[in-house]
Parts: structure tokens; sequence; C-alpha cells
């Protein structure tokens, strides 16, 4: 499998109290990946150190094959970003800003700028200081894909979007990526909106990463099992990763489950508990089950999954 | 690349750029027109008049050069420098563009001084000894305007970390200089310094001596 994003082992402290910690993840050539976490976990700060805005003090870093930040420019000419904040010269017009960024980038498409500032609705001569959140969302994105990118590396791109800007700018991104075959990291808390069109999610929490998996493994794997025991049960010996356990009414138990696979169902039948029922936990759940059982093993000292 | 950085360099400081221009191409008229009363009148009186008015070349050039130099970094600055620094080039490439941008942008500032200098001497009647430099002194503010441009281009676009190292470094130098006062009071360092640097050929040296549009 080659790989878009490759980081091993990086490390980069922001202050005495947080850093990003012995963080590798590998985000496939391909795939659409969710960078999922909650606010400060160090998402920002990683991508940041993706793209070469931060220098990391430990680890390494390599995009589309180009060593950060040895090779940034040529990982850069090949990449399309929209960063957490507008970045965009606000003095120029929408117009004037196009033609500044298509000087950097040779493979820019101008015939889907203007098709995309038609689809976005937005007006060439209006100045960027005066476009909406949404526009300048728009426009960033446009910027993006019009350089015709190999990975695209989108920090937050919907927070704060209205639904229909999210659509249109949803649209665009998928349009571009089923075309292309781009790679896309795609940072966010809205664990609905990637669940929708992401293949791979990777979680972060306080500046690890919690798990990294294809989001068909996330799927599949993690599980909301009802059980009827009558028998204390060593938890230690189950086939699957218990996140997360509660007691219903009489001798029912609910957990939280990872690591399922459907032929589990027969350790059940060994061990002297009954399976009830097994229902599919949606990403969300599934993410606050994960980011709670990785807390817990912190405070408890057990090393991270 | 050049063209666009200096298309939108020139977006962001084109009033500027018309109103330095505009001036550079008033101050050597309005300086000989206000004084001059011909061939017959007190010319020691309006050569000491003009050398006056000699003050405000280095001052206009002082105030194009800053006002420029910050306009330049001022969008990059406001965006935390992050546009540029996602932009494919090298950081260093980058900076080379935005200062060769900002060098074109002074010439129309040159340009209008020295057209103004020709145009406040062409026609007077000078009397014989007296001479007017309309070229020199535009060359003389051209090579003030690239100096004192570049010390500001240089310190708008500096960290505030590179800022705090010239600072500690002038502080530095400042108490070395209080301790040889006080261990030798015939060597002034300060003035050895100011001296090697504004005095041919220190590379204030252009800043200083007269700027005279016409002399005897």
């Amino acid at each position: 499998m080659s790989l878009a994003i490759e980081t091993h082992g990086l490390s980069y402290r922001t202050s005495q109290d947080f850093g990003i910690e012995d963080l590798s993840i590998a985000v496939p050539a391909g795939a659409l990946y969710g960078f999922l976490g909650p606010n400060g976990c160090g998402k920002t700060t990683t991508i940041r150190l993706l793209l070469g805005l931060l220098r990391p003090d430990a680890g390494s870093i390599t995009l589309l094959g180009h060593r950060v930040p040895d090779q940034l420019p040529a990982a850069l000419a090949c990449t399309g970003v929209i960063p957490d904040r507008p970045h965009l010269h606000r003095y120029l017009t929408v117009a004037e800003s196009l033609d500044f960024h298509r000087a950097f980038y040779p493979r820019w498409d101008p015939q889907w700028a203007a098709q995309l500032l038609e689809d976005f609705r937005l007006r060439a001569a209006q100045k960027v200081a005066g476009l909406s959140k949404g526009e300048t969302a728009k426009l960033m994105l446009l910027l993006a894909l019009c350089q015709r990118p190999d990975l695209l590396v989108l920090d937050e791109p919907m927070d704060g979007l209205d639904p229909v800007v999210r659509r249109d700018v949803l649209a665009a991104l998928l349009e571009y990526v089923s075309t292309h075959g781009a790679t896309v990291l795609v940072s966010s808390h809205l664990v609905h909106e990637l669940e929708r069109f992401c293949d791979w999610i990777g979680v972060m929490d306080r500046g690890r990463l919690v798990v990294e998996l294809p989001m068909s493994e996330f799927r599949n794997g993690n599980k909301r099992i009802r059980v009827s025991t009558d028998i204390a049960l060593d938890v230690a010996a189950t086939p699957f990763t218990i996140l997360a356990r509660t007691r219903d009414a009489g001798s029912t138990e609910t957990w939280v489950v990872r690591g399922w696979e459907p032929e589990m169902t027969g350790w059940f039948d060994r061990g002297g508990v009954t399976l009830r029922d097994v229902a599919d936990l949606d990403l969300e759940d599934g993410f606050v089950e994960l980011l709670r059982a990785f807390r817990t093993e912190r405070a408890e000292g057990v090393p991270s999954c | 690349m050049l063209k666009a950085i200096i298309s939108i360099q020139w977006i962001a400081t084109r009033t500027l750029v018309a109103a330095l221009a505009l001036t550079a191409f008033a101050l050597p008229i309005i300086s000989i027109r206000l004084g001059w009363g011909g061939a017959t009148a007190n010319l020691p009186l309006f050569l000491t008049e003009l050398e006056l008015w000699g003050l405000f070349y280095p001052v206009l050039a002082a105030v194009a050069a800053l006002i420029l130099a910050a306009a330049t970094w001022m969008s990059d600055r406001r965006g935390q420098h992050v546009y540029a620094m996602l932009l494919p080039l090298p950081r260093w490439r980058y900076v080379l563009l935005r200062y060769a941008a900002g060098l074109i942008l002074l010439a129309p500032v040159a340009v209008a001084l020295w057209l103004g200098a020709h145009v406040a001497t062409i026609g007077l009647d000078l009397p014989p000894g007296v001479r007017s430099y309309p070229d020199a002194i535009a060359a003389k503010f051209a090579i003030t305007l690239l100096l004192l441009f570049g010390i500001s281009f240089a310190l708008a676009s500096a960290s505030a970390r590179s800022i705090g190292i010239a600072i500690r470094i002038v502080g530095l130098f400042l108490a070395v200089h209080v301790a040889v006062i006080l261990l030798a009071p015939k060597v002034n360092l300060l003035w050895i310094t100011v001296r090697a640097l504004a005095v041919f050929p220190g590379p204030f040296a252009p800043l200083g001596g007269r700027w005279m549009l016409i002399d005897a």
C-alpha cells in the first residue's frame, strides 16, 4: 500500500502541558482520511507540522514521497490546503486572488476555476474582505482544487458553515476526488460529517493517536451488544476489547466493544453468557467510547491502543 | 511569480506609491520656484534656503522606504504568513520576490524625483559658476531609497525573535560603550561607530552631505 502521508515518532511540544507525542500516522494514497478528535487534541498542530508550518522536535514526515521540511516546496506543489483560519489576502478581489494563486501552480485549471466560480456563486469583483464565511470557505476550496493537487489537506473545512454551503463544498470535493483519485486528509470534530464520505479514520486525543483504521473496519468492528450473565465475567478473557460496560435491569449488561467479528458469537456460548443483541455503532458513538476508553487507559497508565 | 507578487503589491500600495511619487516630483520644483528670484537675486540667501529644502529629500526617502516596506508585509503578517509559507517555493525565494517587487514599486518615486528635478531646473538662468545637479540629486535619492528600503524591509519581515536578538545586540553594544567611557573617557565607541557607518565608505554615507539641486 503506497502512502500519501506518513509520519514516524512525530513529537512537538506546544507548551509545558501539551504537545504531540510520538505520533505515527499512515494515510494511504487515494484515501479519504478523516482526522477526528475533540477540540484542542492536536489535530491542527499535526496538520501544521505536516505542512511545514511548524518544525517537529523529533520524528519524520513524508508527504507524497517528499521529506518535510527538506523537500517542502515539492510536496506543497502537489498539495491543496485549506488551513484552519482564512489566510487569503483580504485586499484582493476574488479574481485577483485567483490570478495570484495560479501563478504558483503550473497545473492550474482555468476552465474549472471559472466553472466553480459560477457554481459557488462567487462574484469575481468582490473583495475577499467582504466575503461571508461560507463564501470564503468556497473560495479557499476553489483555490485548493483548481491547482489540481494529488493531496488535499483540509483543516476543519466545514466548521461554522451552513448546511447549504457544506453541501456545495462537499459536492465539489467529492467530484474532484472521484475524477482525480486524490488523497484527502480532512480534520473535523463534526463526526457525522466525516462518516458520510471518509473511508479511513484516525482519531487523536491529547496529542496522541488513539486509533487509525479503515472506516469499514471501524463500522464492522465496533458494536453495541447486550448480554445476560449470572457469573462474574473475566473481561480480559474476551476475544474483543470492551470499551464500555453498563449494567441494565437484572442480569443484563450493555457493552460497547471493539474488534468484533461475527464468529465471536461462539465465545458467548462457551462462556456461559447469553448474547441477546448486536447493534452497529455509529461513528459518533464509537468515537466517544474510544476516547473514553483511551482516557481511562491513560489515567490508569495502561499502554494505549 | 514575480509578476504575480508585483501585481498584488501594486494593488496594496498603489495609492501610497502615487502619493509618494507626486511628492517626489513636486519637492524639487517647489524648492526652486519658491526661492528663485532670477539671476540677479540674492544667490547666497537662495542657496541657504535650498540647503534647508535639501533636508526634505532624505526625509522623503525614509518615509517612502518605511511605508512601502511595512505595506509589503502587512497582509502576510495579518495572516501570520500562512499563505506565503504554503506556497510551493523556498521561503528565501519568496522573501527575495517580495523585496524585488518592493524595489520595482519604489522606482516610480525615484523617477518622479528625477523628472521633478529636471523640470525644476529647465530654463533657469543661472549665474556663472552656479550649476544645477538634477541627475546627481536624483541618483543620491535613489541610492538612499534603496538603502533605507533594505533596512526597513529587513525589519518589517523579521520575526519577533530576530528583532529581540537585534535589540539585545544594540543593548549589549551600549553597555560596552558605557563601560569603555567609564574606563577610558577619551574613547567614544558610539561616535566611532556612527562615523564608520555614516561617512564614506560607510553604508549610510548617502544620507549625509548636502542635498543641493543647485550649487555654486
